[in-house]
C-alpha cells in the first residue's frame, strides 16, 4: 500500500472516529478543532500541494458526513493545508512553536469564516462571538494539541529507554 | 529556477480553480440533500456501525467488570424498583381509564399517542462548535422523511433535516438555526424556543419575545405547543433556568435547559410530524 492510499484511508477513519467521540470533548458547547490540528500537521510535514489536497479531502468528508452544505469545510481546510505548507517551506524545522502558532491561526481562521457565513448575516455581535467561541475554542484546541504532543514525546522517550 | 517558477504558478492556479468550484458547489448544494452525500452514507454508515459496535462491546465489558461486585445489591434494588413501577403502572392505567370515561362524558376526542415510525441509533455528531447536527442510522429505506420529529425518553431531541437512503441528519433544538413552537406548561402561553448553543453556558435554548408581563418562573417546564406545524403537542422540551430582564426594553432573556442530555444520547425515536 503506498503512502497516498494509507493517508486517504487514515483520514477517512479519522473523520469517522472524530464524529463519534467528539461529543465527549464538549465543554459548555465548545469542542476542539481536531481537524485543524490534523490538516496543519499534514501541511507542515508534507508541503503545500499535499496540505491543500488532503485538507480538501478531509473537509469534503466532513461536509458529506455531517455538513449542511457541501464544500464549506473543504474550502477552509484546503486553505489551511496550503498555507501551512507554505509556512513550512519558509520557517518550519519541526519546531513546536511554529506548529502551535499555525494551529492557533488555523482555528481562528476557521471560526472567522464560520462567523462571516453563519453569524454576520444574523447580526450576531463579533465581540460576543470572540468571547464565547473564537478564543475558548482556540485555547481548547491548542491545549489538546500540546497534551497530545507531550504524550507522544513521553511515549517515544519510554520506547527509546526500553530499547 | 524557471521550472520551479512554473510549478509554483500552477499550484496557485489549482487553488484558485478549486476555490471557484467549491464556492459554486456550496451555492448549489446549500440546505438540501444531494447525490454525493447519499453515496457517501453508503460507505460511512457501515463503518460507523462497526465502530459503534466495537465501542459498545468494549464499554459494556468494562462496565460489567466494574459492576461485578455490586451485582447482587443492584439486582435487589432493581427488583424493589420493579415492584414499585408495577404498582405505579397499575395506578396510571386506572387514571387512563378514568380519563377516557370523563372525556367520553364531555364528548371530547381522545388524544393521540405519538405515532412512532422507527427507533434509531445516534452514530455520529458534527465535530464543530457552532453546529449541533448529528447522524442517525435510519434513512429513507426505513420510512424516515424530512421534518420528522426526533424524541427520546427524556423529551424532544430535534427534527430530521436531511434524509439519505440508510442514514439521516438531525438538527438538535440547541442548534442556532433551530426554532420550535412551544408553550409554558402552567399558563399554556405560546412561546418560540430558539437554539442558543453559543450563548450562556452552551447547549441551551432561549425563548423569544418574552415581556415582563408574561407569567414565567425559573424551573418552569416548557412543552411543544398545539399550534406548531411540525411538532405534536405536549412533548417535554426543557426547564427555564435563568430569566434576565432588560430594564430599558422590558424584554426578558429567558434561557431553557433541554431535558435531553446531548452528550449521552445513543438511541432516539422518530415520530410522524403533524
Amino acid at each position: 500500500m503506498n503512502n497516498t492510499v494509507k493517508t486517504v484511508l487514515g483520514l477517512f477513519i479519522f473523520a469517522i472516529i472524530n464524529t463519534i467521540y467528539i461529543r465527549y470533548f464538549n465543554i459548555m458547547g465548545i469542542t476542539p478543532n481536531i481537524n485543524a490540528i490534523v490538516v496543519v500537521l499534514i501541511g507542515l510535514n508534507m508541503g503545500m500541494a499535499k496540505g491543500a489536497y488532503y485538507g480538501l479531502y478531509l473537509g469534503l468528508l466532513i461536509d458529506m458526513i455531517v455538513g449542511s452544505s457541501l464544500g464549506l469545510n473543504a474550502l477552509i481546510y484546503m486553505y489551511i493545508g496550503y498555507v501551512s505548507g507554505a509556512l513550512a517551506k519558509r520557517m518550519y524545522n519541526e519546531s513546536i512553536l511554529i506548529s502551535t502558532i499555525a494551529i492557533i491561526i488555523a482555528d481562528i481562521f476557521y471560526n472567522l469564516v464560520i462567523y462571516c457565513t453563519h453569524y454576520l448575516p444574523k447580526d450576531y455581535e463579533f465581540i460576543k462571538y470572540c468571547i464565547r467561541v473564537l478564543l475558548p475554542e482556540a485555547i481548547y484546541t491548542l491545549g489538546l494539541f500540546l497534551c497530545i504532543y507531550y504524550l507522544m514525546v513521553l511515549i517515544r522517550k519510554q520506547i527509546n529507554q526500553g530499547l | 529556477m524557471q521550472v520551479y517558477t512554473n510549478k509554483k504558478s500552477h499550484k496557485g492556479k489549482y487553488i484558485v480553480v478549486g476555490t471557484i468550484i467549491l464556492i459554486i458547489t456550496i451555492a448549489i448544494t446549500s440546505e438540501k440533500a444531494n447525490f454525493a452525500t447519499n453515496i457517501t452514507s453508503y460507505i460511512t454508515t457501515p463503518v460507523y456501525r462497526l465502530f459503534n459496535g466495537i465501542n459498545s462491546l468494549i464499554g459494556g465489558s468494562f462496565n460489567y467488570i466494574a459492576r461485578i461486585g455490586t451485582l447482587e445489591t443492584d439486582n435487589e434494588k432493581l427488583l424493589k424498583e420493579n415492584e414499585k413501577l408495577k404498582y405505579d403502572n397499575f395506578i396510571l392505567n386506572e387514571f387512563k381509564e378514568e380519563n377516557k370515561e370523563l372525556r367520553n362524558l364531555l364528548e371530547m376526542s381522545e388524544k393521540d399517542t405519538y405515532p412512532v415510525v422507527t427507533g434509531a441509533g445516534v452514530i455520529g455528531v458534527d465535530p464543530s462548535s457552532y453546529s449541533k447536527i448529528f447522524i442517525i442510522d435510519k434513512g429513507k429505506n426505513n420510512g424516515v422523511t424530512e421534518n420528522m420529529v426526533v424524541i427520546n425518553y427524556q423529551g424532544l431531541v430535534g427534527k430530521v433535516i436531511q434524509v439519505n437512503d440508510i442514514s439521516s441528519k438531525v438538527m438538535a433544538i440547541t442548534d442556532e438555526e433551530s426554532a420550535v413552537s412551544c408553550m409554558l406548561q402552567r399558563s399554556k402561553e405560546p412561546v418560540i424556543l430558539k437554539g442558543a448553543n453559543l450563548q450562556d453556558n452552551g447547549d441551551v435554548c432561549k425563548l423569544d419575545y418574552i415581556t415582563t408581563d408574561t407569567d414565567i418562573i425559573e424551573g418552569e417546564d416548557i412543552i411543544t405547543s398545539n399550534i406548531s406545524d411540525i411538532y405534536p403537542e405536549g412533548i417535554p422540551v426543557g426547564k427555564v433556568i435563568k430569566i434576565q430582564t432588560d430594564s430599558s426594553t422590558l424584554v426578558r432573556q429567558v434561557y431553557v435547559k433541554p431535558n435531553v442530555n446531548y452528550r449521552r444520547i445513543n438511541n432516539v425515536l422518530l415520530i410522524k410530524n403533524k
